[in-house]
């Protein structure tokens, strides 16, 4: 056993290991120490804009002196702040054109025509986001050009900016981006629906278009603008598009404007060849609380696609207890899928628990006790349980004993649809 | 060969072992740090506001498994349903509990029993009822008999309406913007990202406090916890930013995983043959996806989506850290047929190995080094002198990952005030001499338990807290 001499290589590693420690120790306190700093350049410019600071001054006054207390940063400071602070607004604004002002604008716009990947893809997007807030006239064409760009970072960084722009033609590129396609189209919606600029008029236009992805995100976002002139129409003409995803934005897209034409041609995609078609009609039939409705979309809960029976159980539960008298015809249905989906429509729409304390209250009636009968038969053992549970406990018990004399002892195990 | 032959070996072998983990821990550092840069770019390019009320973005169903979490269970579900996301639903899914988990969850959120007719998909134990919440109708809570986390994910999944699940823990509580940070990278590439996981932190107690605001987070005034935080921080920033980056991200993690729900349909659910289901089914995916020649990608991300609790005893840390090494092993010996297999790419070339050598091995080499180490010094291999110095080198070593780690973690969250991060800092060192001997003891004990086949979960206790203590 030996305590020295040791090999220099360890000393050297351990050497190595202790200085590459300190600098790494060192560098989280630094670039701590610096992000301080920048909080506080940030804070201070925000507290003139804001008017936190001499508050009797005016605008003007306190947007110079935020300008100056930004031209007083280093300009990677003021870089790494713009590229930090979200949105638009009085703040990134002076960051903007402080950053314009300080590197100029031929310095921002070859950075702005920057292709290259990797790192200077980030640089792009905050020129891209200098040149917008500093000077949105010149920013146009650059925008249009990387709203398209080949490079998915730079194009989505771009929609999400535009969206965020008060002009008219920041939407308007957003509309030209959703038409020329084919990348991330629901990203340029999700900044079409953020943006705070009206295009109803143009995406109206586009429910014409030729191909039918345009024609169906125009479709969708005209759900923002259910009274735009002319919808209804040209909406309950898509309905009939050759196009199944088409089909489905109309129909949910009349949903949320409402009136007659909707009605109609949600009933009509009841029975459409495309499952999902039928499953959004019937859910803008329940959206639509159409009273007279519930009697098209019973027939869907013996459907033969599991999605659309699932979206007719959940659009009789919105059409609410008007609904239940169309679903009591379905507890006798030939198909155990919608007496199953009946028997929990009505479960849930309360009407089991209903009639059960009425039978249970009142004098005995022959119609009542046949619709329990067949309640308690299609729903089985667990919606009977669970209905029981929903009763306070004296009436619980009558009612488990009225179950009794209507000798439906359900079949019991696990649901299964 | 003679012991001082037979020693040589040894000390030789242990330190190419160790130089290769350092340097594979160097290779993927490099590749986390990039990664972590672009995320953090990426995330700041985003318009979160838009996202958040965007019908655009993909509906989620959240699925919570709950085991005998009455303390934590109602904070968790709280936090799933303050969660800043246009359309998901909470399915909760009680695993037969033995204490108050039930109950507290009618009590809280005011269950009504509202049975449904739900596909039978994935197998599961019977499920015995099922209850939505009169204060919040997004919220469904299913009762069943005790199948294991697995069995009571597949139950939760047969009630999941939406096209993505999120697959967490009813003992984590999450941060608002969880599932919105998360989501955004797969509604960026629905087609080939079919899991999404993201980083969570560790308290002894999750259900305190609002740490989700820059600045907030405090460390915890027990050193074993902290310890264990910089194991979380050094887990994900590390590793798993950099196994993004090379598309080998085998572990989605447990307390936050998102899955396309397609593709686990596709693959049968949860497997309940392995004692945890999460590194498993990352496993099961990509030998899917990669079998078959069809994109796939699974990436962590590298925000904290949520805190979740850790043992604050010794005991309890071996117990659920034996548990972590069976489960490694269990699904690297289970997959071994894509150990440096070239049909599977960057998971078989690298992905599989960097598991064998940093984790399937490392309990073995320890054990050796341990005995070995003595030796060497008694046959006179290896100077006392150089021994201790090998050692600090490795502590020192060690903290400089745990600095990275930290560093990169605070340049993207600013989470914790700078007293802290130093305190973090100066423990990184000291993690090799009094946190790394209960995990060495733990993984040695995780192999043994493999090798004599128990797949039991070993539940840690709850920790204690005010009302119970």
């Amino acid at each position: 056993m030996a305590w020295w001499p040791s090999a220099p290589w360890v000393w050297w590693t351990c050497a190595i290991a202790a200085l590459t420690y300190a600098a790494t120790f060192a560098a989280v306190v630094v670039g701590r120490v610096r992000d301080a700093r920048r909080r506080r350049v940030l804070d201070e410019a925000n507290e003139w804009l804001t008017g936190a600071r001499e508050p009797s001054s005016d605008a003007a006054t306190r947007r110079k002196r935020a300008l100056d207390c930004l031209a007083a940063a280093p300009v990677r400071v003021v870089e790494r702040l713009a590229i930090e602070t979200a949105g638009v607004g009085d703040l990134p604004q002076a960051l903007a054109e402080s950053l314009l002002h300080r590197l100029g604008w031929d310095t921002w716009k070859a950075i702005a025509c920057d292709r290259r990947r990797g790192q200077a893809r980030w640089r792009r997007v905050l020129a891209l986001r200098v040149i917008a807030l500093a000077r949105p006239d010149d920013a146009v064409l650059l925008l249009e050009a990387a709203v398209q760009d080949s490079d998915e970072e730079v194009r989505g960084a771009t929609a999400a900016l535009l969206g965020q722009l008060p002009y008219r033609w920041a939407a308007e590129l957003l509309v030209a981006a959703l038409v020329s396609g084919p990348h991330a189209r629901s990203r340029i919606a999700t900044a079409l629906e953020a943006s705070p600029v009206d295009v109803a008029d143009l995406l109206v236009e586009l429910l014409a278009d030729p191909r039918p992805a345009v024609r169906y995100w125009s479709a969708v976002l005209m759900r923002r603008h259910p009274t735009a002139v002319g919808l209804a129409p040209a909406l309950e003409g898509l309905a009939r598009d050759d196009d199944p995803t088409v089909r489905k934005a109309a129909v949910d897209t009349l949903a949320a404007v409402g009136g007659d034409a909707a009605l109609r041609a949600a009933r009509r995609a009841l029975s459409d060849a495309t499952p999902f078609v039928r499953a959004h009609a019937a859910l803008a039939l329940g959206t639509l609380h159409a009273r007279d409705a519930a009697s098209a979309v019973v027939p869907l809960l013996a459907d033969r696609d599991w999605h659309v029976r699932s979206a007719a159980k959940r659009s009789l539960e919105a059409m609410g207890a008007h609904a239940a008298a169309a679903v009591v015809g379905a507890l006798e249905h030939t198909d155990a899928f919608a007496r199953n989906g009946a028997a929990e429509v009505l479960h849930h729409l309360g009407t089991f628990e209903r009639l059960l304390a009425l039978e249970a209250q009142g004098p005995p009636d022959t119609e009542r006790r046949r619709a329990l009968r067949l309640l308690a038969r299609a729903g089985g053992a667990r919606i009977w349980e669970a209905t029981l549970e929903h009763l306070d406990p004296h009436a619980r018990g009558r009612a488990r004993a009225l179950l009794g004399e209507l000798d439906v002892q359900p079949a019991g195990g696990p649901p299964a649809s | 060969m003679d012991l001082h032959g037979i020693v040589y070996g040894a000390v030789v072998a242990c330190f190419v072992y160790l130089a290769s983990v350092y340097a594979a821990f160097a290779l993927v550092l490099a590749a986390s740090a990039l990664e972590h840069a672009f995320r953090t770019r990426q995330a700041l390019t985003e318009d979160y506001d838009a996202l958040a009320d965007s019908r655009h973005t993909i509906p989620v169903s959240v699925v919570a498994p709950a085991y005998n979490e009455e303390v934590v269970v109602a904070s968790a579900v709280e936090s799933l349903l303050a969660l800043d996301y246009p359309e998901y639903e909470v399915v909760v899914v009680n695993d037969g509990s033995t204490d108050a988990t039930m109950r507290v969850l009618r009590r809280t959120f005011d269950l009504e029993r509202r049975e449904v007719f739900w596909r039978r998909q994935f197998d599961c134990r019977h499920v015995r009822a099922i209850y939505r919440s009169r204060r919040d109708p997004r919220l469904v809570v299913v009762d069943k008999e005790n199948g294991g986390k697995a069995d009571a994910l597949n139950a939760g999944l047969n009630l999941a309406r939406y096209r993505y699940v999120c697959t967490v823990d009813s003992d984590t509580v999450f941060f608002r913007h969880a599932l919105l940070r998360a989501m955004r990278v797969a509604v960026r590439d629905p087609a080939a990202v079919v899991g999404v996981t993201s980083k969570v932190t560790i308290s002894r107690r999750p259900e305190e406090g609002d740490p989700s605001r820059p600045g907030a987070q405090r460390i915890d005034d027990q050193a074993l916890t902290n310890f264990q935080l910089l194991d979380y921080l050094r887990a994900f920033v590390n590793n798993r930013l950099g196994w993004t980056r090379w598309n080998f991200m085998l572990c989605s993690v447990g307390a936050f995983a998102i899955w396309r729900r397609d593709v686990v349909v596709e693959l049968g659910g949860f497997s309940s043959a392995f004692t945890c289901e999460d590194i498993e089914f990352t496993f099961r995916v990509h030998e899917h996806f990669r079998r078959l020649g069809r994109p796939c990608r699974v990436i962590a991300l590298p925000e904290s989506v949520g805190r979740t609790e850790g043992p604050d005893t010794i005991t309890r840390l071996v117990s659920q850290r034996a548990r972590w090494q069976r489960v490694i092993t269990e699904t690297v010996w289970h997959y071994r047929r894509m150990f440096l297999n070239p049909r599977y790419g960057s998971v078989g070339l690298v992905g599989v190995p960097y598991y064998v050598l940093v984790e399937v091995l490392a309990p073995v080499f320890q054990v050796i080094s341990v005995v070995v180490a003595p030796l060497a010094w008694w046959l006179g291999l290896i100077s006392g002198a150089d021994f201790v110095l090998l050692l600090l080198a490795m502590a020192l070593l060690n903290g400089v990952l745990t600095n990275v780690a930290i560093g990169l973690y605070d340049r993207g969250t600013r989470a914790y005030p700078l007293g802290d991060l130093v305190h973090l800092m100066l423990l990184g060192p000291l993690d090799l001499f009094l946190y790394r001997p209960i995990l060495f003891y733990a993984q040695a004990k995780g192999l043994l338990d493999f090798l004599r086949g128990d797949k039991s979960w070993h539940k840690f206790a709850r920790n204690q807290r005010a009302g119970n203590a």
